[in-house]
């Protein structure tokens, strides 16, 4: 029913157009640099359960009390900003779970 | 000035992005059907494997010396380029992207650029490194032979830290005279021996060679480049690439095939992922290519043969060009072989919106389109092969399969891939 299509009166609405809400936009505010991932534990502090997808993104810096994803033996793995400094992988800017049960 | 931005060792940093455990070992990349060495890490380069090395020579080397391979990952490398790209688009306005890793940078409208060149390089290169993961090399210069020139010394001379800045007119000359004039580009392998029997051993000597005597005794392109390499434009900026003048899937069988029926299923898979790229970028074709061959070293009978089809009008359909590839099939087949090889090549390629169509057959081509568009969305979103035709057969059940042996996950396009971390333990060390 979009104006666009019809043949006969523009839509009274047309001026008020505004693009709906999109889930990226409000979890990702830089595409190059974040990356997905998934959590391979649960940790209670956090209230993540194995198995969420983490939003990783690399260009912002991670703030003390702040989660982070850093390099741990060679795997990739969660770290709680305790302290300024550690190497960094990316900053955990959101927890994404899907309901399998909905 | 432009400046060429490329990516080190891409196929294999990307390998190392989720593998932490990988930072300093040795990681080599196999071609499609894991054929030969098409990546390498500085590690391996070390090691003294060829580019293009043939994989079954290498891997008792690899084994010993515990090189990390990885079969071709390209859903995986292609996602990190373009992320690569919007990162330096987030610097540069003007991007030209050469090749998955090299991208030249228009930098003439930046006045931080234009004042402090290095600089500025060094910015994008840690940009680059921080967003994406992946280490690159920058090199400056007044043309793009010249940004090649500097991007090769950026890589190779540690105390650049990757990022090195062509002087302008005599000052290149020391630097030019430290390449191989088989490394300049345009000038290409085959007549790096030609040169050197004239005595032109580096880009420096390139560069003083009068343009006609080029002229004569080799091509308007070498020319080209010798003018480059005085700081001439030759090749401009130009953003949006060319379009292609052909597109061509083949592969080599992993396992060689016998039967016309396996044939099938494999060209018609080709002809799909050809029609597929074709529509990607908005072209048609004129003309389907159709070869096939048995293993030309083998011992076996050898056969190979070809077939052509024009179509009266261009088309990028699926069910046209597949159903013409599978008619090339028929005619060329030749029962009793072992088949290597086959490839479809779609060419002479036009614009899609411009084709003619038929008078009567408008109806039918909006519903073809639809059906297209339809299928490539699918695939886009629900991940490759999950819409195909009947006549390629079901995967897992296909013996012409590309054997891919070491493949990593496809971490960046597939919900079931992403990488996976770990609770947290013990703070990191520092």
């Amino acid at each position: 029913m979009s104006s666009r299509s019809t043949t006969g009166f523009p839509s009274p609405a047309d001026p008020f157009r505004e693009e709906p809400l999109d889930l990226n936009s409000l979890l990702i505010s830089n595409r190059a640099s974040t990356f997905l991932m998934r959590s391979a534990g649960s940790i209670p502090g956090w209230s993540i359960e194995e198995g969420d997808i983490l939003v990783v993104d690399r260009s912002c810096d991670v703030r003390r009390g702040g989660l982070a994803v850093v390099t741990r033996d060679g795997r990739l793995a969660l770290w709680e900003a305790t302290r300024d400094g550690a190497p960094v992988w990316g900053t955990v800017r959101a927890i994404v779970r899907v309901l399998r049960h909905g | 000035m432009f400046a060429l931005c490329d990516c080190n060792n891409f196929y294999a940093s990307c390998e190392r992005l989720f593998r932490p455990d990988l930072a300093s070992r040795p990681v080599a990349v196999l071609s499609n059907n894991d054929g030969c060495v098409i990546a390498r890490s500085s590690e391996v380069k070390a090691l003294g494997v060829p580019m293009g090395a043939p994989y079954f020579k290498e891997e008792g080397r690899f084994r010993h010396f515990g090189v990390e391979v990885f079969s071709s990952n390209y859903p995986l490398y292609e996602e990190i380029s373009r992320r690569v790209t919007e990162t330096l688009r987030s610097m540069v306005p003007d991007v030209e992207i050469y090749s998955i890793d090299e991208a030249f940078l228009h930098v003439d409208t930046l006045p931080p650029a234009m004042a402090d060149p290095g600089g500025f390089c060094r910015e994008i290169r840690e940009r680059v490194l921080r967003w994406t993961g992946i280490p690159v090399s920058i090199g400056t210069g007044s043309t793009k032979t010249l940004a090649k020139a500097a991007n090769r010394i950026a890589k190779r001379d540690p105390a650049c830290d990757g990022v090195f800045v062509m002087p302008d007119g005599k000052g290149a000359d020391v630097h030019l005279g430290s390449i191989d004039i088989g490394d300049v580009w345009g000038v290409g392998f085959r007549n790096a021996p030609k040169f050197r029997r004239l005595g032109i051993r580096t880009a420096k000597d390139l560069k003083y060679t009068d343009e006609e005597w080029l002229k004569q005794r080799f091509t308007i392109g070498e020319a080209r480049s010798s003018r480059e390499l005085n700081g001439r434009i030759c090749f401009p900026f130009a953003e949006t690439p060319k379009p292609r003048k052909s597109i061509r899937v083949s592969r080599s069988f992993g396992e060689p095939v016998t039967d016309v029926h396996t044939l099938r299923e494999a060209v018609s898979s080709f002809a799909f992922s050809a029609a597929e790229t074709l529509r990607g970028e908005g072209s048609a074709a004129s003309k389907l290519h159709l070869f096939i061959t048995t293993n030309p070293f083998g011992r076996e009978p050898r056969y190979a043969n070809a077939a052509s089809f024009r179509f009266d009008v261009p088309t990028c359909r699926n069910t046209e060009i597949t159903g013409r590839a599978l008619a090339c099939l028929e005619r060329v087949y030749s029962g009793g072989y072992a088949y290597k090889k086959a490839g479809v090549i779609l060419t002479d390629l036009v614009d899609a919106s411009n084709v003619q169509r038929h008078l009567y057959s408008v109806e039918r081509d909006r519903r073809e389109e639809t059906l297209m568009k339809t299928i490539d969305r699918l695939n886009l979103e629900l991940g490759r092969g999950a819409i195909f035709t009947a006549s390629m057969g079901i995967e897992g059940r296909r013996s012409w399969g590309m054997r891919r042996g070491h493949v990593s996950p496809r971490y960046t396009t597939h919900w079931d891939e992403l990488p996976a971390v770990l609770p947290p333990g013990e703070a990191p060390k520092q």
